[in-house]
């Protein structure tokens, strides 16, 4: 009877060693459903097949055999249906989570098309004043009446094209960028540092469709990065930040740098998880960067003390 | 002598960068000369392509033409890796980084009220840049990327260190470090004798040694860090300082 018994836990330990390689490799779990139906099926015939006692008990104990094998059968069923429950539980779990993500991207594009409508208005606006502009001009020049239109231009005419570079056009740059979920949350951040009243300085000039890098891992990477600038930009008088992208060929390079007062805290260590300018149990973002990065061949890092703190990816 | 070269699309700007750039030159005296004012691109390209000295670029970006200023920049770099780009231009919003980063170029300056002062101020950094240029050649170090290569100055170069990540290394300046893939062992053969492979983690560039604590078998370099060196090697640093009185 141990015997068998044996045999069950064994059956029992190599279904749940599929499970947990099946959830670590996120296969479909769908196909691990079946598992328990015929594990309950193996275990109710090793029961049957079994000489759990011998021929002289089993007249003495007829009945309970029974008994036996009807309490092992609602057990394996109890358990079974205990395990498919769970499975149906991490399965919806995750679906969850990625449908989670999806809204929150979702939303980030939502406020930056908001951003990209608003300006597009005001540029509209302009147009329409523009002709307004010309008539005007073309009238101080045609009655000669040069210094009527010396006023007017330097009161009217300067102060208006000033105010078209407002601090939000470079988020149109962002247009460029293709790949839509670093996009978002790009837009998220950067959102957050213009209403934080940093002066941004975005550039990305080319087309950029693909990159040689996991988008979610990018994603992380440049969110701790914008985060740590973010924060300490806004320890300066005058935080600016400028994030850049540049694709040369296949290569895309991505640059954030920002305004900091220097503590001290040199470039070498700034990597290791003890070393921080933030305080305690805090500030574990560019460890965690160059544990991500450890998984690439093809990155180049680089973090830049001087005037501006820099960190530069270079993916090939 | 290095030559001038305008590529500017509207004549009454072309004629007012030429002006600043001649009258400048005149008054400082510089050794340069305008050799060239044009709207076209290919005219530039066709000159540089029979000049084989150094050049600078006063380009602007909207050319109206086959090509745009920073088509032109890339083709110029190919023909004159070492000359120098500046930009004139009213798209100011249109960014500086990526230039910098694609073409090296120097600078790029606004068509506004400034456009004076900033191409003074431009066509002295060429100056200065070229006359120390001459004086040095630097000595280059390689990490390859697929089909280019990323080339660092030697001569900046404090040391090589192995990082904990597998199989990559970084490299210290003195403003910033870099992380790249690459073993030391494949590295040390690219070196010149300015380096020296102090321990299994590290190259180091004697130049930047301030010090080094034979004791506790430490080498500390002039921005603050420290390199470990092994027992064999500082035998073999030991005899290398004792003929080069400076290295202590």
């Amino acid at each position: 009877m141990f015997h068998q018994l044996q045999n069950i836990i064994l059956i029992i330990k190599i279904y749940f060693f599929h499970i947990k390689t099946s959830l670590r490799k996120k296969i479909a779990i769908n196909s691990l459903l079946f598992l328990p139906f015929i594990l309950a099926v193996s275990s109710i015939l090793v029961l049957y097949f079994t000489k759990i006692c011998t021929n002289d008990i089993t007249e003495l104990l007829f009945y309970m055999i029974h008994s036996i094998h009807f309490n092992t059968f609602l057990f394996v069923l109890y358990f079974m249906i205990s395990i498919t429950s769970i499975l149906i539980m991490f399965k919806n779990k995750r679906i969850n989570h990625i449908l989670k993500n999806k809204e929150e991207t979702f939303n980030n594009l939502l406020k930056y098309t908001a951003k990209i409508e608003k300006m597009h208005s005001e540029i509209s606006s302009f147009k329409h004043d523009h002709m307004n502009i010309m008539l005007t001009l073309t009238n101080y020049i045609d009655t000669n009446n040069m210094t009527d239109l010396r006023k007017h231009f330097y009161a009217q005419i300067v102060p208006l094209s000033q105010t078209l570079h407002t601090k939000d056009s470079h988020l149109k740059q962002l247009m460029n960028l293709y790949i839509l979920d670093i996009k978002s949350l790009i837009c998220m951040k950067l959102i957050y540092a213009l209403e934080k009243d940093i002066n941004l300085l975005i550039e990305i000039n080319d087309p950029i469709h693909t990159i040689h890098i996991n988008h979610l891992d990018c994603s992380r990477v440049i969110g701790i990065f914008l985060d740590n600038a973010i924060e300490a930009a806004l320890e300066t008088d005058h935080p600016t930040i400028s994030f850049y992208m540049i694709k040369q060929n296949d290569t895309v390079i991505i640059g954030i740098e920002n305004t900091y007062t220097n503590k001290g805290i040199s470039y070498k260590n700034i990597h290791l998880s003890d070393v921080t300018s933030k305080g305690m149990n805090r500030g574990i973002g560019l460890h965690n960067v160059s544990k991500i990065l450890s998984h690439y061949t093809n990155i180049i890092h680089q973090t830049k003390t001087g005037e501006r703190f820099s960190q530069v990816l270079i993916i090939y | 002598m290095i030559k001038i070269y305008i590529c500017e699309n509207e004549k009454a700007h072309q004629a007012i960068i030429n002006k600043y750039i001649r009258d400048y030159i005149l008054f400082q005296s510089y050794n340069m000369e305008v050799a060239c004012v044009t709207n076209r691109p290919n005219v530039v390209i066709e000159k540089i392509k029979k000049e084989k000295s150094i050049g600078a670029y006063f380009l602007d970006i909207g050319l109206n033409s086959n090509m745009n200023g920073i088509q032109l920049a890339e083709q110029i770099r190919n023909e004159d890796p070492r000359g120098f780009i500046v930009f004139v231009t009213s798209h100011v919003e249109l960014s500086f980084l990526t230039f910098q980063y694609k073409v090296e170029a120097l600078d790029i300056i606004a068509k506004d009220s400034q456009m004076v002062h900033k191409i003074h101020a431009c066509i002295d950094n060429i100056y200065i840049k070229y006359t120390s240029a001459n004086n040095n050649i630097h000595k280059t170090f390689a990490i390859k990327l697929n089909n280019e290569y990323l080339y660092l100055n030697t001569n900046e170069i404090i040391y090589f260190e192995t990082s904990p990540n597998v199989h990559k290394t970084y490299v210290h300046t003195d403003t910033y470090k870099l992380e790249f893939t690459g073993l030391l062992k494949n590295i040390e053969p690219q070196l010149d004798d300015n380096f020296f492979r102090c321990h299994r983690s590290s190259i180091v560039n004697k130049n930047f040694i301030s010090s080094i604590d034979y004791k506790n078998k430490v080498i500390h370099l002039i921005n603050g860090d420290s390199c470990l060196i092994s027992g064999k090697k500082a035998k073999e640093m030991k005899a290398l300082t004792i003929n080069s009185p400076r290295l202590q």
